[in-house]
């Protein structure tokens, strides 16, 4: 069920109204029978992978904390030797490891088996041709339960969250269920975590309250101009040159900045839509993006881009690895080497490149998806090794950092690389990528860009979109645009809203041509 | 509460001005000023006391004359035939009309024998419908009950439904369209010169046929035509319409306009498709008025009464209005054969022009040949009409064909939208004698 669709806005008219119907401290339960209703609805029988991962690792974690306490009171018995509670602790602590391995072994495992069986099943479509002759048969087709990706790094999460005693377990496991089911951010994130979107879940009343309704509308309202006229849009253009061969390099290089407006204004949209749902609900999710091509720095970049993946990465794999022992080993021979730039490039290495090849493998499992880990990994480590003699260079060539038209030139830096690591990421084979470069660099004129399925009128609403934005991205320097927008005299109000109303209307692209186009980041 | 009523009315305002901007983007962007079934419909809802009912399909629109009936019969009569229409739209169609008008006595349902194999409705032909009814709920009721969920935004709003999100008008456009509203034609519903009143239209006359017709082989409308091919839905429609006009106490005729002799070879079914209708006929107690049955003494059929394969020419109007005036008297008299080989007895020599068409960019690929029961050897000489100055089609241009066989000729005409007039000659190869003339432009069908 596409969120843009005429279905799920019947869908959620239905869950508002469910809501309505229970009384405030009960409505997390009509959250969790929509979340469960939206889920059959869209995965059907693949629900039972959804309750697997929520049942172990809503036990696993209750089990965690039994040992912990059981630990506790062992150790608080009186007259224990030293060596024992020693012993205590150490066995203490190994059950909790093996309960979480096998609950992290369970959960990561079904992801990873998801994620390959695309290639087990190609090898057993090609073996099963070499036994019959070359008749393989119809391919074979393995369905990937809806937003296995985040509904497993959220569980995760909150697993390793009570294991590292950050916070209790949830006891009660209908209320552990609705956080991981929770349907506004099921198909594309963001990654919640537990202390934050079950906090809000575990709010004492959830109320309709009519400040989160207007808001929560203005920000669906939002989320669709971007993906329905904007992203939408830009993806005519892209699906109709970007694959293509022997374009003029102009067609190439517009392409790619369009591929770029388009994931950003689709996955951004999308979040600006369940926000909004959420917001009506009374719940607030966590925000995924911040404006990431306002980022003076790639590191940056990725702290404001897709932010619940990149906080995940970084409290989940990133810290663990750089205070795992043969990190801490490697930094300690780090500090005996001389050069200032080895010792930090030795210090960040292993943690950068893990982590980052996790982020592209979390994304796909193509070789394209490596190359791209392996490129944000050495851009960062890079960044880091270097930030002290960029910023003494600069200083030395009397370079002003703080001007308008340094930001320019930083914000058009992070769209080049950005569109860097799309173009290494994409699918498209080596031999068609090269091609492309080579295009870009030799053969260049060619500037009837209007022929692929977009006119000069549509390219001034693609920019007029992203000027739009550009201006909501400023705004949203000092203050929340929903707050500083609603601040303003009825009269503007009413009219942006409506050419925001009508742009999505009769300019989206959607209906009886046009099928609304699934989110991007579905797919992962 | 000052805040409740605050935000009461700010709401209020908000959607109030939506519905103008709304209604005023329609306005100025959705071009129906062409739109017949605009003025069909309001019309229909102008007429009064309308007594007898005639409802189909676009065959009806060209050859019910509702004026002639209503004077000669001394009833009421409106023709409520809308293009495309299939039993599923029909019956939400009539279902509106017998609400609007309590004097309805008789109810003539014509169906076209295509839009029987139909489970979901044209969309197009539907929204002809539901633009211009008037009331919400018959519109939500037929657009909801027949479509999914995806339709809904295009079914709802015909703005959305004009607008090609990538292909915006331009404001000459706008213009042009803002201008056509302001005609009196437009705002009164008085139709164009093809309006005849009462729901008939004459588009068939300018336009039509001087000859025989040629007919598009190519058409995928009776291609692979077959019994298994009726489905169910549009059947449940028909019997629904029987209970309608049980429940509101309306006598009902089922209804088939003519076709021609080539429609009815093409189709090859004919007696099949038209007796599972029959039945449901019978069924329900509902008598069936099959011009194609109709005895010769009542109603004769030439060729040239076609303005394509199974559209009569206005011009027939006279002849099918005289044998309904008599139908609608006496329903019970001895009007029809009982097989169709007793009107048209098998003829081991019909033949007719038909032409293939692919179009590329600004060029047409047109193939001629001539179409019956066994292949025909043809000579094929073909002409572009013109118009002189007393309004008679001319000679303007003999085409040479591209390439040449025993039974056909290809042609390389310029795309002109369908605007030229051709003549089309077969003639046999041996003698030179003429076995048939046509004249088309080739968009028949």
């Amino acid at each position: 069920m596409v969120i843009t669709s005429i279905r799920f806005l019947e869908f959620c008219l239905c869950s508002v109204a469910l809501f309505l119907i229970f009384p405030p401290k009960h409505r997390w339960m009509s959250l969790l029978i929509s979340s469960i209703r939206f889920y059959l609805i869209s995965s059907g029988k693949l629900v039972c992978f959804i309750l697997l991962t929520s049942v172990t690792s809503w036990y696993a974690a209750r089990m965690l904390e039994q040992i912990a306490e059981k630990g506790k009171e062992a150790l608080n018995a009186p007259d224990i030797p030293k060596e024992e509670k020693k012993e205590l602790r150490r066995q203490t602590a190994k059950k909790r490891k093996t309960v979480v391995n096998a609950a992290l072994v369970v959960n990561i495992g079904l992801l990873i088996l998801f994620k390959v069986s695309k290639y087990f099943t190609a090898a057993f479509t090609y073996l099963r041709g070499l036994f019959t002759g070359g008749r393989t048969g119809d391919a074979i087709r393995v369905v990937v339960p809806l937003g296995i990706s985040y509904y497993t790094f959220s569980t995760v999460g909150y697993l390793l969250d009570v294991y590292w005693k950050r916070y209790s377990c949830e006891d009660n496991f209908l209320r552990y269920l609705t956080f991981a089911i929770y349907y506004p951010h099921i198909i594309q994130g963001p990654i919640s975590r537990y202390n934050l979107l079950g906090a809000e879940l575990k709010k004492p009343e959830l109320r309709l309250k009519w400040n989160n309704v207007i808001v929560g509308l203005e920000s669906i309202l939002l989320g669709m101009f971007k993906k329905l006229v904007i992203a939408d849009r830009a993806a005519i253009f892209v699906a109709a040159t970007l694959k293509r061969h022997k374009l003029g390099g102009w067609i190439y290089l517009v392409a790619m900045i369009l591929d770029a407006i388009q994931i950003y204004t689709d996955f951004s949209g999308y979040m600006d839509i369940v926000s909004g749902i959420s917001k009506i609900f009374d719940v607030e999710l966590e925000q995924n993006f911040n404006h990431p091509f306002l980022s003076k720095s790639v590191p940056e970049f990725w702290r404001r881009w897709h932010m619940s993946l990149g906080s995940w990465f970084r409290d989940y794999v990133y810290y663990p690895i750089t205070l795992s022992r043969p990190v801490k080993k490697l930094n300690q021979r780090a500090l005996k080497v001389e050069s200032v730039h080895l010792k930090k490039l030795l210090s960040i290495v292993v943690p950068v490149y893990v982590t980052w090849l996790l982020t592209g493998l979390w994304h796909g499992t193509g070789i394209g998806y490596v190359a791209w880990g392996i490129y944000y990994g050495t851009i960062i480590c890079f960044s880091t090794l270097f930030s002290e003699d960029i910023r003494k260079m600069q200083q030395k060539l009397g370079i002003r950092t703080e001007v308008f038209s340094y930001r320019v030139f930083q914000t058009l830096k992070i769209f080049c690389i950005f569109i860097g690591g799309r173009f290494l990421g994409t699918s498209m084979g080596m031999k068609h990528k090269i091609e492309i470069i080579k295009r870009i660099l030799f053969k260049f004129m060619d500037f009837s860009i209007f022929t692929y399925g977009l006119d000069r009128a549509n390219f001034l609403i693609i920019l007029f979109g992203v000027l739009l934005l550009i201006r909501i991205a400023v705004i949203e320097t000092k203050e929340n645009i929903f707050d500083w927008f609603n601040r303003q005299n009825y009269l503007f109000c009413a009219v942006v809203l409506y050419v925001l109303i009508f742009s999505v209307f009769l300019l989206g692209i959607y209906g009886e041509a046009y099928s609304t186009a699934g989110f991007m980041y579905r797919q992962y | 509460m000052k805040t409740y009523i605050s935000r009461i009315i700010r709401v209020a305002l908000f959607l109030l001005g939506l519905a103008v901007i709304y209604c005023a983007l329609d306005y100025l962007l959705v071009n129906d000023t062409n739109a017949r079934s605009r003025v069909t419909i309001h019309d229909f809802y102008e007429t009064e006391d309308i007594e007898t009912l005639f409802i189909g399909t676009s065959h009806g629109i060209v050859s019910i004359d509702a004026v002639a009936l209503t004077e000669r019969t001394g009833q009421s009569t409106y023709n409520l035939s809308t293009n495309g229409q299939c039993p599923q739209t029909t019956y939400y169609l009539l279902k509106e009309a017998l609400r609007t008008h309590k004097s309805i006595k008789r109810v003539i349902c014509e169906f076209s024998l295509t839009k029987l194999t139909v489970e979901i409705p044209h969309q197009p032909s539907t929204f002809l419908i539901t633009d211009y009814t008037t009331t919400l709920l018959p519109r939500a009721e037929m657009i909801l009950n027949q479509f999914d969920s995806s339709v809904y935004v295009n079914g709802f709003s015909r703005l959305r439904r004009n607008i090609t999100p990538t292909e915006l008008p331009t404001a000459e456009d706008i213009q042009t369209i803002y201008e056509r509203k302001q005609t009196e034609k437009y705002v009164n519903y008085l139709g164009d010169k093809y309006y005849l009143g009462r729901g008939l239209w004459d588009y068939t006359t300018d336009n039509g046929n001087k000859g025989e017709i040629a007919v598009n082989i190519s058409s995928s409308t009776l291609n692979g035509y077959t019994i298994d091919r009726v489905n169910e839905k549009p059947l449940k429609y028909i019997r629904k319409i029987a209970e309608l006009c049980k429940d509101h106490d309306v006598e009902l005729t089922f209804c088939f306009l003519p076709c021609s002799e080539y429609h009815l070879m093409r189709l090859g079914i004919y007696e099949q498709v038209t007796g599972i209708v029959k039945d449901i006929a019978r069924e329900t107690g509902t008598p069936v008025l099959d011009f194609n049955l109709v005895k010769d003494e009542y109603v004769n059929y030439d060729i040239s009464d076609y303005y394509n394969s199974d559209h009569l020419n206005t011009s027939k109007c006279g002849q099918i209005t005289d044998f309904l005036v008599q139908y609608l008297a006496d329903p019970d008299g001895d009007y029809f054969y009982d097989t169709l080989e007793e009107k048209y007895p098998f003829k081991d020599y019909v033949m007719f022009a038909g032409y293939t068409r692919e179009i590329e960019e600004d060029e047409m690929n047109i193939t001629v040949s001539a179409v019956s029961y066994v292949d025909i050897p043809v000579n094929v000489k073909l002409c572009s009409l013109k118009k002189d100055e007393e309004g008679e089609y001319v000679v303007k241009k003999e085409y040479e064909p591209e390439e040449t066989d025993r039974y056909s000729a290809s042609y390389v005409l310029p795309y002109d939208k369908y605007k030229t007039y051709y003549s089309v000659d077969l003639c046999d190869p041996n003698t030179g004698e003429l076995l048939y003339h046509a004249h088309t432009r080739f968009n028949m069908e």
